[in-house]
């Protein structure tokens, strides 16, 4: 054993050693411990909260209706079916899973308020009535949950069960450090900052989320049967609509997505209550605690609300990003880089024939509510080429490019991908085929660093299952060891090394750019679609552009779809073009053809016929 | 059967002052406020406080204690909601979701965790198909229809009030035209207190015990639903969804009754909710907006 296992095992023997010999020695009273135990069950409540709201951005307002879930299937396996504790408690653990997973069902088509919504009414109808079903717990009076004995080891002395609470917190932390730190946790913070976005690398946005939920769940359920066990009781009103309230102002005064802050604020807030309360018998101090809790919450949302932990980070990141510069120099930010080329990924068709078709879209007709957005589009992107797809403001442009990427429903027509109809898929089954594209509005996740877009961009590319990445198998740490690789390698390649490890938020406009072109061709996808990657560049910036684009072409025969606004790009570099107007191609053809067409000019210019009249001569 | 639909109705008028607060602080600062119902519990307290031992009249009290919880609302949008109008809206909500706890931690460190009670100023009523309708019965059902169509005409026919209206559907035109944010979303919020505690001070004198979180634990939820009912932006719907939601909660309460469910009308808000953000986010009346 060596570094971190190492490190780990002494401090686990640590936080198992003391509490137990301590408690042999007497020197500290029964209430110190239980305090002590209210901290640890309060982390691993905060560890399975963070996990949702702070990893996956899922709001739950009702998180204690999942920690009930799992104390009364733990106390009832116990009571009823006279199974041993370590039983009970995964059964509380999946039964919490089972019911995370119903509760996340409406947050498939909820998000934000409403969702918060759904789960205020769980933990409302959790409190005052399922747990109150007499099948369940015999009417209002709750489940008694005793210390469970191991053979003639007995756990009734606070701080014997405190030890089991420890190790049972440093698992929790050791398996949500392990899948914040592999695809399934990049796909959650993906899902957090951008649903389009994380499908647009290919992960399946429905799935993750009732995965974070179930995750959750699972955790959840576990914290609340331990809690169970620690006080030796549940009832309705204990993980009720009030206790949910806090829970959620803990993990946001500790900071959202931050293990150490939700883990210290909710141990925080575990301990001094129940110190000052049993020890020191201020009741009144113990009241006030829900007093600065709650102005705490406010304070944090106002003034920063990252939480504590956040501020920290932010604080880092600044002084970070000066010294970036600093290294970067002044220069870099006008020239956009050749773009690398990529191993292609494994299935992805290697070399096309000279007419190969890579994307073909007839007659496809986007429409909301009354207004006909694109009406029977029809384009073909022959392999090897860059094709322009040009138009005025408002013409459907990125409406049409919603549809090939399978954002927007169309009302009819076709789109193909490598010869194979792709029309009735969802839009990150699509992106796994090898179907590129990069946002008008920028498609990063902003508040994730450089290498980690580009390794949520590489999504795709690991394959092993979520048991696999709990316990951080040996494949799992090969596949991540390649993703990091390639995402350094490209990095280097863009010349950013020093803002690898930065949320992209603090790159330029036009860095952003790039960097988003590069996660969209990490993967090396048959069909790269831009949408408009000059935007936000400075003017130098999209010469070079130019150069990156036919490089891509030239070098690694990358196929394009582009959208721009900067018509000279679009002459300069593009084999083929078509013209949007009005939700209508209204041309085609190579950009000299189309620099004289009198539609073209039309749809840029107005009538020409009017403007004819009206120019005096 | 009679008796339970009347009861709703008249519950139904509760829920609705409640929905018509979410739903005014809704159009004014987009966001739900978690804390409308405990605005009401505090006025109860207060109301307690100024009457419990005093010869202060009920009435005096009564009013005092709804003017300080608009003024709270007002403290809290000046302090919270109006710094926070560029955040995230959940941002916003998560921060009343801060001030509901704080309000249940105030009640918890002035009056403790024991549930107190005050008795109905009024005795007596109106049978109304064997139910008793008592003077405050009526006194919701007034508040109800004065706020929610006086309001609604208020809203409609003032450049203030349309500025509220407007402010709803796009804030960003809303301040082009002129209409100061700011003022609006004092406007909804002090009312949103006015609400919460008048609709408070009603319901408590039907059940005369209160504690800490009362009207959150009881009322917020088919308070929501409610809103939700109604559509969320229309006070004329959060008056029918008031009616709409007391009536299934009162009947499905006497439906059940045999059933041993307990707390059938809380479940019933929860699927209720659910079906209306899932299958009718628009509501009862809305139309469904072009997206």
């Amino acid at each position: 054993m060596t570094g971190r296992p190492r490190r780990l095992a002494s401090v686990t023997a640590l936080l198992v050693l003391v509490p137990v010999l301590v408690t042999r020695l007497d020197v500290v009273g029964e209430a110190w411990w239980l305090a002590i135990g209210f901290a640890a069950t309060y982390a691993a409540m905060a560890l399975s909260l963070n996990l949702l709201m702070g990893y996956a951005g899922q709001i739950s307002l009702g998180h204690g209706g999942l920690l009930a879930a799992g104390a009364y299937t733990a106390g009832l396996l116990a009571s009823r079916a006279s199974l041993p504790f370590a039983v009970a408690l995964i059964g509380a653990g999946l039964c919490a899973g089972l019911v995370a997973f119903v509760v996340g069902l409406p947050a498939l088509r909820l998000r934000g308020l409403y969702l918060a919504i759904t789960t205020i009414g769980f933990v409302v109808a959790m409190e005052q009535s399922i747990l109150q079903m007499p099948a369940i717990s015999g009417g209002s009076a709750g489940i008694a949950l005793p210390r469970p004995s191991i053979g003639s080891i007995g756990f009734a002395a606070n701080g014997d069960w405190v030890a089991v609470l420890f190790v049972f917190l440093v698992v929790l932390w050791v398996l949500d450090q392990n899948v914040l730190a592999s695809r399934f946790g990049r796909a959650f913070h993906g899902i957090r900052e951008d649903e389009e976005v994380a499908a647009s690398f290919g992960v399946d946005v429905r799935s993750f989320k009732l995965l974070a939920f179930v995750l959750s769940g699972v955790a959840a359920g576990i914290a609340g049967a331990l809690h169970g066990h620690l006080v030796g009781f549940v009832g309705n009103e204990t993980f009720g609509l009030q206790f949910s309230l806090s829970l959620l102002a803990w993990v946001i005064i500790g900071g959202l997505g931050s293990r150490a802050g939700v883990v210290t604020a909710a141990a925080l807030f575990g301990f001094f209550p129940e110190i000052l309360d049993r020890v020191f018998k201020i009741e009144f101090l113990s009241n006030f605690q829900f007093v600065i809790g709650a102005a705490l919450l406010v304070a944090t949302v106002v003034l920063n609300p990252n939480g504590f932990a956040g501020a920290l980070r932010h604080r880092r990141e600044e002084l970070e990003m000066d010294k970036a510069k600093g290294r970067l120099g002044e220069a870099d930010e006008d020239e956009v880089p050749a773009l690398p080329e990529f191993p292609r990924t494994a299935g992805a068709i290697e070399a096309f024939a000279p007419g190969d078709v890579v994307l073909e879209v007839s007659g496809v007709t986007v429409q909301f509510g009354g207004l006909v957005a694109v009406s029977g589009a029809s384009l073909r992107v022959p392999a090897g080429q860059i094709v322009g797809l040009i138009g005025p403001n408002g013409a459907g442009k990125t409406t049409l490019f919603n549809a090939i990427g399978g954002y927007v429903r169309p009302r009819g027509g076709q789109v193909q991908l490598l010869g194979r109809d792709i029309s009735e898929l969802p839009s990150h089954d699509r992106a796994l085929l090898g179907l590129g594209r990069t946002f008008q509005r920028g498609g990063l996740a902003n508040n994730l660093s450089m290498i980690e877009n580009l390794g949520l961009a590489q999504h795709v590319q690991s394959d092993y299952s979520i048991l696999e990445a709990l316990a951080r198998t040996p494949n799992v740490r090969r596949q991540e060891r390649l993703v990091d690789e390639h995402s350094r390698q490209v990095v280097q390649a863009l010349g950013l090394e020093p803002l690898a490890e930065l949320p992209v938020k603090h790159l330029s406009g036009g860095q952003r750019r790039i960097v988003e072109m590069a996660c969209a061709l990490v993967t090396s996808p048959p069909l790269l679609m831009l949408d408009e990657p000059s935007a936000g560049m400075a003017p130098a910036a999209v010469e070079s552009l130019a150069d990156a684009l036919r490089d891509l072409r030239d070098t690694h025969g990358q196929t394009v779809l582009l959208i721009e606004h900067h018509v000279p790009l679009v002459m300069d570099v593009c084999d083929l073009v078509y013209v949007m107007d009005r939700g209508v191609v209204i041309a085609e053809g190579d950009p000299d053809e189309i620099m004289v067409n009198e539609h073209v000019l039309d749809a840029y210019l107005g009538a020409t016929e009017a403007a004819r009249v009206a120019v005096p001569t | 059967m009679a008796i339970a639909l009347v009861d709703g109705i008249f519950v139904g008028t509760i829920y609705g002052l409640f929905a018509v607060g979410i739903v005014l602080v809704h159009n004014g600062s987009r966001v739900i406020n978690f804390a409308q119902a405990e605005l009401g519990t505090l006025a109860i307290y207060l109301t307690w406080t100024f009457t419990d031992g005093r010869e202060t009249p009920r009435l005096a009290a009564a009013i005092l204690a709804i003017l300080i919880v608009g003024a709270l609302g007002l403290v809290f949008e000046r302090a919270v909601v109006n710094p926070l109008r560029e955040a995230p809206r959940i941002t916003v909500a998560v921060a009343t979701v801060g001030f509901s706890l704080f309000l249940i931690a105030i009640e918890l460190l002035f009056w403790g965790p024991s549930p107190r009670s005050m008795q109905s100023p009024f005795e007596g009523g109106v049978n109304v198909l064997g139910y008793i309708a008592s003077p405050l019965d009526w006194i919701s059902v007034g508040a109800l229809v004065l706020l929610s169509f006086g309001l609604g005409a208020f809203l409609k026919r003032t450049d203030f009030g349309l500025g509220v209206l407007a402010s709803a559907q796009d804030p960003t035109a809303a301040r082009l035209v002129g209409v100061r944010f700011a003022d609006v979303s004092a406007f909804t919020w002090v009312l949103a207190g006015v609400l919460g505690a008048v609709a408070a001070l009603l319901v408590q004198a039907r059940n005369p015990a209160f504690g800490v979180g009362f009207m959150t634990d009881r009322f917020f939820v088919p308070a929501l639903a409610a809103a939700l009912v109604g559509g969320l932006s229309s006070l004329r719907g959060a008056f029918v969804g008031g009616i709409v939601v007391g009536v299934i909660d009162l009947t499905s309460q006497q439906l059940f009754a045999t059933s041993g469910i307990p707390g059938i009308q809380v479940l019933t808000m929860f699927v209720l909710i659910l079906v209306v953000l899932l299958i009718r986010p628009q509501g009862l009346l809305g139309t469904r907006e072009a997206t």
